[in-house]
């Protein structure tokens, strides 16, 4: 089981978030499904509609903060209430710490509501810096294609947690359901980027 | 009575129910299989117990229901639908050989992930801190449902 990273693998996580061009060409690419992505890669922008009935762009909501995303639907019986128990599990990991946040996004734009986001947060434990949104139509499509968050089967999105840093720009990918303290451990050592 | 034979008997009868509750069925399987009952379960890798609502077998298993007693639980059908037959009649799983289930494989399963061809189970399924009890209930409440 996976608890705190230890001092090495925060070191080699470090490293590679940070890692200078030369050495980044001889890594993995970007385009792996899962780990850090060099160079991250800005965000897209994206018209949202969040759990409390407000508006906002993907973007500026994620600039300066450190924010892990994930993909979700309300009408979800099999992954989507998994996703909703880890960030449920993560919240509680991140509490006081004012500029990470976690964004469930919705990839169901003609049936989720605000009331059906407020609904689903409150069943895995709401939580200040927990936030749900649903984008427009046309939108759901480009969030899928921006993360890579395509997945065959009933669920059509992957069980993966995508990390922004204060920038705005996606650096890490998890594999798929990674542990709570994981999540929490990247969002911290994003935090200590400048 | 006095206040030692009343001890003695809330005992026994504390003992009885507890017993009584033990005692596997397929009325405490439906519950499980339902999420009604709580078993601890986390997925392989991660570090927290899930909720019963990200855990409950008929997220993924359509509930098949005897007479007009269909379950308003929404499920998506990502799992196979789990009867006697589906359960107990010998079938290719996962690519492995025929294979066929008993109440102990399928113990076996809920518990570590491995099927009866010894081929793991998809990530997504949750590994569960199932007792014997319960697991036995679980066995009586599948094969109990009809065939389709």
């Amino acid at each position: 089981m996976h608890t705190a990273l230890s001092r090495r693998q925060a070191l080699a996580m470090m490293a590679t978030l940070v890692m200078p061009r030369a050495f980044a060409q001889a890594a993995a690419p970007s385009h792996d499904p899962f780990g850090p992505l060099r160079p991250p890669l800005p965000s897209t922008r994206l018209s949202l509609t969040g759990s409390d009935g407000k508006r906002f762009e993907l973007t500026e909501r994620l600039r300066g903060r450190i924010t892990a995303l994930q993909l979700m639907f309300t009408g979800c019986s099999a992954t989507c209430p998994i996703q909703g128990a880890l960030f449920g599990a993560v919240a509680p990991l991140i509490a006081g710490q004012g500029e990470m946040q976690l964004l469930s996004i919705s990839v169901d734009p003609l049936n989720d509501s605000p009331q059906a986001l407020r609904a689903w947060l409150a069943r895995f434990g709401a939580h200040a810096n927990w936030h749900a949104a649903v984008p427009s139509v046309e939108d759901a499509d480009r969030l899928l294609d921006f993360v890579r968050g395509r997945a065959t089967g009933a669920d059509r999105h992957t069980a993966q947690v995508y990390l922004f840093d204060r920038q705005a720009r996606l650096a890490y990918r998890t594999a798929d359901m990674p542990p709570a303290r994981f999540v929490a451990d990247l969002m911290g050592e994003l935090s200590r980027l400048r | 009575m006095s206040w030692r034979r009343g001890l003695v008997v809330a005992a026994v009868w504390a003992g009885a129910a507890t017993a009584l509750a033990q005692t596997p069925n397929a009325t405490r399987g439906r519950a499980l299989f339902d999420g009604e009952a709580m078993v601890p379960a986390r997925i392989s890798g991660q570090d927290f117990v899930l909720p019963a609502a990200a855990s409950r077998c008929v997220n993924c298993h359509d509930p098949v229901r005897t007479g007009a007693a269909s379950s308003a639980l929404a499920t998506q059908r990502v799992g196979p639908a789990l009867t006697q037959s589906a359960l107990t009649e010998p079938t290719r799983r996962r690519g492995g050989p025929p294979s066929r289930y008993d109440a102990a494989s399928l113990c076996t399963l809920l518990r570590t992930g491995v099927d009866p061809a010894y081929v793991i189970i998809l990530r997504t399924m949750p590994r569960y801190e199932i007792t014997e009890s319960d697991c036995q209930s679980l066995w009586l409440h599948l094969t109990a449902l009809p065939t389709r």
